[in-house]
């Protein structure tokens, strides 16, 4: 997939109905560091979900309905920009697939077009290789599915091993999926919580101090399953951890 | 609480620990052996997987012309060409040669598309002894049982298991060294080749402008029953053709590798018609069989990309759910990736019956990044998820919710915006009573949720404007 | 209606609707994207180097001379076999006591065959086999050791080279190593129907 075009830094964020709902912290985090970086970032009040769950499950009629009201709540030229590989997927590729031969197909084209996950935008977008500040931890990298094909976990890397102090572990099996799939996760408890559990092992593996994800959604399935059997590693999404370094860096400034 | 449960959920909970093992275990060394191969020696494996896709969507596209070509190439080399728009006529054209030459005794290279017409029992039934030569498979027929994945059919059994079944066959006393198992087979299945009248292959493809047949083994049976025995079956699939022999060092090349990460398989055959006259040993006769049996119906669906398929295995080496369900639990053919989408499209049983195998799936992706023609394997299980809720198949909807709720409110953004509020009343909600509903039952069987934090991000958001003066 | 009419109806129509039909990717392209062999590996030299070495790779093995191959039978306990005439023409007088024809009734007794391979390819340490040059397809498969006997000037570049050099044999064969499988638990066994031993014999010219 080639990672759309920037057009300035005016942005559109979208928070993700999943940091609406649980992780306001990530959604504040991603705010902040956009912010940082000078971007002019607009919040369409009237967003809620992308669509992904209905589409994934196979109710595209219900999905076609979300999916049409996101299109129109992010109309207009500037990027939109997501702190979720997931989402940005969906509407890439997602989106498209449920509106083809519907009359929305070109708006879904265009919105595609001009979505971006966050560190993509920040690496690929505004051309920021390396962040500043400080985050003195070892950091286990959880590469979400969502992201293949796309420049995301390369960007979140290039973000991350460029600051200082943090270490990156090894996680073995990246390309294994956490179980977590939407609906999957309920209609085949037995085969998610066995992924979930290989995953949770590869991802502790390296004994980090945290576990970074792209995706809310991943970490709240291993996560939960983390917080059941009591292994207190915490999960931090990437702009957690910018914003982290960052303030680090106002401290000794 | 009464739980129902998706099937191969369930087949994936009862399976024993050491078969999981075994399927989890060889089909990681694949995964890891294809990776290793392909990006040593190419690179940009990529470009050859879409390239490959290219070649093979063409085909698709213009399938009736090269089949066309491909029976008019094979024609001229030699071969019968017969056309079966089923199973049963596959195997009654099968009975049929046989029966013209007075055969009685067949012995069969590993053919999928075989399995799917269920040849073995129905050469049986009429009386004819049709033996699998490839080790894997042969296990599988003294045992009755069923392949369990494409490429390694006993991925499923162990060493024991084999060496009992040996043992029962009279093939020798029991031992637990692969090497002395793989002896004893091939003492055993060498007199078969040589008493059989008919051997039986597939084909990995079928050139259009040269009529030849490609067909590649590791073992070496194919070429042994074409040595071996003087009338030479080819049952294929319409859409395993390519364009060109030209084409195929592209398809090898990625074929080995996917399957088993071989830069080439230890035996690819080129097959151009019968022997030489005047060989002494070799098929003086040889008969193609095109097979239909659902692909034009497939052709004409939204889902044609997935007959693009070179039968490598690499999705189901690498899908999470085959690890965990292993093969058997898709109850057809073609287990895997490949076959939540192949198997509801081409099962005999119809379409509902197998509507649950598109649902198992994370939709993770993996599968497509290792296809060697870069079949959007996710979107096709989507697609087919779509059907079967448009059909109202019971199968594909155990314990998927449904989104009529959901998109309302996600379509109304003051409805979801005061849901946000209101869901911090979950927070205080003693959790047993979220068991009521069947998907958060699941959900916290294994896991806990987070607290629910509805909305904090917008009043941050709020505060922070009003600071700004906004 | 017969089959053949019905599937080839049913196969028009289902393409037939479609809007637009992709492209064959020309031979160019697809030529241009499969060799592997690295960069300057086109002389003679480095093409038996090649070949010698990816032989070895895929667990086969080379014999340089007639002594070479004696030595190799005798290690494998191989003393009852077949030799091809037409290999023992090229190969010169040699102390190797074999059978000139290969009978059926004793495939069981013969423990090698040497016979004459078509063309090697340096690429994937590839021996290719024919019906023309190989005239007895069993001897060149049941025997326990099969050495196929090859020239230096009939190694090829690659797969394409290869393939591009068919004729209409009805039976091309390409031989990458020993019979294989890993069917029971993932554990390479070499030889299960056809040679356990696979052998390049290797001469000048």
């Amino acid at each position: 997939m080639i990672s759309p075009t920037v057009s300035g830094k005016r942005i559109k964020f979208m928070a993700t109905c999943l940091c609406d709902g649980f992780y306001g912290d990530v959604a504040k985090a991603s705010y902040e560091v956009l912010e940082h970086l000078g971007c002019e970032i607009e919040f369409p009040g009237g967003q809620t979900c992308c669509g992904q769950p209905a589409h994934n499950a196979g109710d595209w009629d219900n999905a076609r309905k979300v999916v049409g009201h996101t299109i129109r709540v992010f109309e207009g030229e500037d990027p939109v920009v997501t702190p979720s590989g997931s989402c940005a997927a969906m509407l890439r590729h997602g989106a498209m697939l449920c509106l083809e031969e519907q009359p929305e197909a070109p708006e879904a084209r265009a919105l595609a077009d001009r979505t971006w996950e966050l560190a993509e935008y920040i690496v690929h977008g505004l051309g920021v290789t390396s962040w500043p500040g400080r985050f003195a931890k070892k950091v286990a990298l959880h590469r979400s599915c969502h992201t293949r094909g796309t420049k995301v976990y390369d960007s979140a890397i290039t973000l991350l091993s460029s600051i200082d102090g943090l270490e990156l572990t090894e996680v073995g099996e990246l390309d294994q999926c956490c179980g977590f799939g939407g609906t999957f996760c309920v209609s085949f408890p037995e085969i998610s919580k066995n992924m979930g559990q290989l995953k949770i092992d590869h991802l502790i593996a390296g004994k980090p101090d945290c576990i970074a994800t792209l995706d809310m959604a991943c970490a709240m399935h291993f996560g939960g399953m983390m917080d059941r059997q009591k292994i207190e590693v915490p999960r931090m999404h990437v702009a957690q951890i910018l914003l982290a370094a960052l303030q680090e860096e106002r401290k000794t400034a | 609480m009464a739980k129902s449960i998706q099937e191969i959920d369930s087949f994936a909970e009862k399976l024993p620990d050491d078969t999981r093992a075994s399927v989890h275990h060889a089909s990681k060394l694949k995964t890891e052996k294809r990776f290793a191969t392909l990006a040593s020696d190419f690179e940009e494996p990529d470009t050859l997987r879409k390239t490959a896709a290219r070649v093979k969507q063409h085909t698709l596209e213009h399938l009736d012309e090269y089949l066309l070509q491909a029976e008019a190439s094979l024609q001229r080399n030699g071969a019968t060409v017969h056309w079966a728009s089923d199973s049963e006529e596959a195997n009654a054209t099968v009975l049929r040669i046989m029966q013209q030459r007075g055969a009685k005794k067949m012995v069969k290279s590993k053919s999928m598309v075989s399995e799917e017409t269920e040849l073995v029992a129905y050469l049986e039934k009429n009386d004819i002894e049709a033996v699998e030569t490839d080790l894997g498979e042969f296990v599988v027929q003294i045992d009755g049982d069923h392949p369990s994945h494409i490429v390694t059919p006993i991925i499923h059994k162990n060493r024991k298991q084999v060496a009992r079944s040996f043992e029962r066959e009279g093939l020798g006393a029991y031992t637990e060294s692969p090497e002395e198992l793989t002896a004893m087979a091939r003492r055993h299945l060498r007199a078969k080749y040589l008493a059989a009248d008919v051997g039986l292959t597939g084909a990995n493809f079928v050139t259009a402008d040269t009529g030849r047949i490609t067909l590649v083994t590791n073992e070496g049976n194919a070429r042994f029953s074409m040595a071996a025995t003087k009338t030479l079956i080819v049952m294929v699939g319409i859409e395993k053709l390519v364009p060109r022999q030209s084409d195929l060092p592209l398809f090898l090349s990625l074929l080995g590798r996917s399957a088993t990460g071989q830069a080439l398989t230890v035996y690819t055959q080129f097959i151009g018609g019968p022997k030489l006259s005047g060989l002494p040993e070799g098929p003086e006769e040889m008969h193609v069989i095109f097979l239909d049996n659902g692909r034009s119906e497939v052709l004409a669906s939204d889902c044609r990309e997935i007959l693009r398929c070179i039968r490598c295995g690499a999705c189901m080496n690498i899908c999470p759910v085959y690890r965990q369900a292993s093969g058997h639990a898709y109850r057809f053919v073609y287990p895997g990736p490949v076959g939540a989408v192949l198997s509801p499209l081409i099962n005999p049983q119809g379409f509902p019956q197998l509507a649950d195998l598109p649902k198992a799936s994370s939709l993770c992706g993996a599968c497509q990044e290792v296809c060697p023609v870069d079949i959007p394997i996710p979107d096709l299980l989507v697609r087919l998820r779509r059907r079967g809720k448009l059909e109202k198949a019971e199968k594909a909807s155990i314990n998927t919710p449904g989104f009529g709720v959901w998109a309302s409110g996600a379509t109304s953004p003051g409805m979801w915006r005061a849901g946000l509020k209101m869901g911090h009343a979950m927070n205080y909600l003693p959790r047993v009573l979220l068991d009521v509903n069947p998907a958060a039952h699941a959900w916290q069987e294994h896991r806990d949720l987070p607290p629910f934090d509805g909305g904090s991000f917008r009043s941050w958001l709020k505060e922070k404007d009003k600071e700004a003066g906004k | 209606m017969n089959s053949r009419q019905a599937i080839l109806d049913k196969v028009k129509a289902a393409v037939g609707v479609l809007s637009e039909r992709s492209a064959l990717p020309s031979e160019d392209e697809v030529a241009a994207l499969t060799s592997r062999l690295r960069p300057g590996a086109d002389d003679a030299d480095s093409l038996v180097a090649c070949f010698a070495e990816r032989l070895q790779a895929v667990g086969g093995v080379l014999l340089r001379g007639t002594a070479e191959l004696e030595a190799y039978l005798a290690e494998h306990g191989a003393t009852r076999g077949y030799l091809d005439p037409a290999v023992a023409e090229l190969m010169g007088p040699s102390n190797l006591s074999a059978n000139s024809t290969y009978e059926r009734a004793e495939v069981d007794a013969m423990q090698f065959g040497v016979t004459r391979a078509t063309m090697g390819i340096a690429e994937t340490g590839t021996i290719v086999l024919t019906d023309r040059d190989t005239p007895n397809r069993l001897a060149a498969l049941a025997p326990w050791v099969h050495v196929a006997a090859l020239r230096e000037s009939e190694i090829v570049r690659d797969v394409r080279q290869a393939m591009a050099a068919f004729d209409d044999d009805p039976s091309i064969v390409f031989v990458t190593g020993p019979s294989k499988t890993a069917d029971i638990e993932g554990i390479l066994i070499e030889g299960v129907h056809g040679p356990g031993k696979q052998a390049c014999l290797l001469l000048e010219g």
